[in-house]
């Protein structure tokens, strides 16, 4: 059986509640109907905000904090996350116990793993974004992440520079949070990504260069630690500055 | 803004230091610029594998000290510069703005003499924090047998200080920095540690990440289970944070004392094991090793230990208590703990470890799983397949931060 469902939780939510009242098994979830195979059953699932609601209760009643675990999961950037999510749930309400922690588990593993990877890319980003100071000294970072995640970074940033404007740049999901030093307001757009010529940039490379020990070359370990799709934005990781 | 030539000379005389953790502090942010993450946070990694977490710059290498095994030594031919207060704040400031760094590592030579270096330092961080709001992290290595006034002082502006021990015993001290004493060393790290102790009672500011220290390794004759023994002796009395370890490197091909090689990279990583073990596995430096010995370079520390106790071994994991299974070889403490909530719904059999990404290539030898026991039959074949080296003939190649725990460790200090 596959549902089509729109990218979005509430939707997520009713498609749980949808496959109880019909009794559905062995339920895959699609967000468009080109990703499927034409063999088998297909409905189209519309939100709706009581079912969902009813979902989300129960199994806060159950999950108690660890329901967050559902929403940070949600922002993963896999193409099966909300299969694997509806996995979840749906052995969570048929355990009626807070299973989080059965890794031994399969459906609970694999929704482990994507939320995992989403708690990891927000630590990551927090590290390996760099702003660029504009020529109206407004510090501006176009970062392209896998998971959706420019909003979940964002108080990071704001507690840190205080009152230091900045812009937050995801040209993936295309999602900009903007911080004037006072409060934060996030846009949704489509731009590309622009270029900003900042002397502080080349500093740092030459910084990056020098400090690394030549004898102990090791690239491989440094990919592993800073992944290749990171290094776009990385002044220190651009060969033409 | 400092010059591109400056900042190579001062920053290609500071990278030799290992200990670049941000972590164990959590300065908050009020009004100014800059936080501290208690977990530390890596910014970029450099080509040689290791985390970019904190701007690391000397004031000067300019050294009135002739330390045989240093590059700033007095008598060695090398291109020097001295940094303004200035400019190392702005530059601070910028590197934090573009998020390229969690704060500033500021050492020095010995410029001078001990008590005017410390003074330029002092200085640097009071402007950085008044002059320049900014409260992220600072590390300060403290210049020994500066008066105690300035390092005192220091310590209020910063988050964590160092004083390194430089060698692992006086006589190999007196032999290659004979400008430095232990006494020199020890005191500032005793009396900061001492002030830390009465702080924790009134709740002040001081030192907030503490004190950590740094030996080179292989410089000198000392063995493995002597310089752990003298690890967790200042773990115990100073309750230092960390202590590095850094492997010699030949930067002074003129001295006949010195040896002509390094003491290689496996060896500095077996102590960064063992160091881990003791820490956080609850291991006593005489369960890994005996004072005149030297770490197995075949095996890790754990493994070396696990061969060795055969009567302990298999451990069931449906019933061993935690500290035991975090003992195997191949389980680290987030498996352990990982088992431990599984086990609370059901018996675990060897496709529940798997199913849980439990690597079992090691482990598989010193468990049962519901009574059944799937390693190897002999003890010599265990031996055999677990032998590091086998496939790995550039083994001088290995970094120190070839596994992720120690990793993790050595840079972000995170448990
Ligand atoms: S005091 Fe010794 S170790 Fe420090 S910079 Fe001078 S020569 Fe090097």
């Amino acid at each position: 059986m596959i549902y089509i469902i729109e990218n979005s939780l509430e939707n997520l939510l009713t498609a749980v509640f949808e496959s109880y009242k019909n009794k559905d098994k062995q339920v895959s979830i699609f967000t468009n109907t080109c990703q499927t195979s034409c063999l088998e059953e297909i409905k189209i699932i519309k939100t709706d905000g009581e079912k969902a609601n009813r979902v989300e209760k129960a199994l806060r009643k159950i999950l108690n904090y660890s329901y967050n675990h559902i929403k940070l999961a949600f922002r993963s950037g896999e193409t099966n996350k909300n299969t694997v999510i509806f996995n979840y749930i749906c052995e969570t309400v048929n355990a009626n116990d807070n299973i989080s922690e059965n890794f031994a588990n399969s459906s609970v593993y694999s929704f482990y793993e994507i939320f995992r990877k989403v708690q990891k890319e927000v630590h990551h980003l927090k590290g390996f974004i760099r702003f660029s100071k504009t020529e109206e000294g407004i510090y501006y970072a176009p970062f392209s992440p896998d998971n959706d995640v420019c909003d979940l970074i964002l108080p990071h940033f704001i507690k840190r520079y205080s009152s230091m404007p900045f812009i937050l740049h995801d040209y993936k999901y295309n999602k900009l949070c903007a911080y004037n030093g006072k409060e934060s307001k996030i846009v949704y757009e489509k731009i590309p990504p622009l270029k900003v010529k900042d002397e502080v940039n080349f500093l740092f490379k030459t910084y990056y260069q020098t400090v690394n020990i030549k004898s102990r070359q090791n690239i491989k370990l440094m990919k592993n630690y800073m992944p290749k799709r990171y290094h776009i934005n990385m002044p220190e990781k651009d060969e033409l500055l | 803004m400092i010059s591109e030539e400056k900042l190579k000379i001062l920053v290609d005389s500071a990278k030799f230091d290992v200990s670049c953790s941000s972590s164990g502090s959590n300065r908050k942010n009020n009004g100014g610029i800059g936080n501290a993450s208690y977990g530390g946070i890596c910014h970029s990694f450099t080509e040689d594998g290791r985390c970019v977490s904190l701007l690391k710059i000397l004031m000067t290498n300019v050294c009135e000290y002739n330390c045989l095994y240093c590059v700033n030594r007095r008598s060695n031919d090398v291109p020097r510069a001295i940094a303004t207060p200035n400019e190392i704040c702005e530059l601070t400031m910028e590197f934090y703005k573009h998020n390229f760094i969690e704060g500033l590592f500021l050492s020095s030579a010995v410029y001078k003499n001990a008590d005017y270096t410390m003074e330029l330092l002092l200085e640097t961080v009071i402007k950085l924090r008044k002059l320049y709001n900014f409260t992220g992290y600072i590390h300060l290595k403290g210049i020994p047998g500066a008066d105690t006034n300035l390092i005192m002082r220091a310590g209020e502006y910063v988050d964590r200080m160092s004083f390194n021990l430089e060698l692992p015993s006086e006589k190999s001290l007196k032999l290659l920095a004979p400008q430095k004493s232990k006494k020199a060393i020890l005191s500032p790290i005793s009396m900061i540690s001492g002030e830390k102790q009465w702080n924790k009672s009134i709740k002040s500011r001081f030192l907030p990440a503490g004190q950590t220290t740094q030996m080179i390794i292989g410089a000198s004759p000392e063995k493995d289970g002597h310089i752990l023994k003298l690890t967790e002796a200042l773990y115990k009395k100073y309750s230092l944070k960390r202590v590095y370890y850094s492997s010699y490197i030949p930067m002074n091909l003129k001295s006949n004392i010195l040896p002509k090689e390094s003491a290689g990279l496996l060896r500095e990583h077996r102590l960064y094991q063992a160091d881990w073990l003791i820490r956080f596995y609850g291991f006593k430096v005489n369960e890994l090793i005996s004072e005149e010995d030297n770490l197995s370079l075949d095996y890790d520390p754990k493994c070396a230990w696990a061969l060795s106790h055969p009567e302990l071994f298999p451990v069931e994991i449906n019933t061993a208590p935690v500290e035991m299974l975090a003992r195997v070889p191949g389980i680290g403490l987030r498996s352990a703990y990982k088992i431990i909530s599984a086990r609370r719904y059901g018996k675990i059999d060897l496709e529940g470890l798997k199913r849980m990404k439990i690597p079992l290539k090691r482990a598989i030898n010193f468990i049962t799983t519901n009574g059944f026991y799937k390693g190897l039959k002999s003890e010599n074949d265990i031996k055999l397949s677990l032998l590091e080296n086998k496939n790995q003939p550039t083994y001088t190649q290995l970094s120190m931060f070839s596994s992720p725990e120690i990793l993790r460790s050595v840079l972000i200090g995170e448990i």
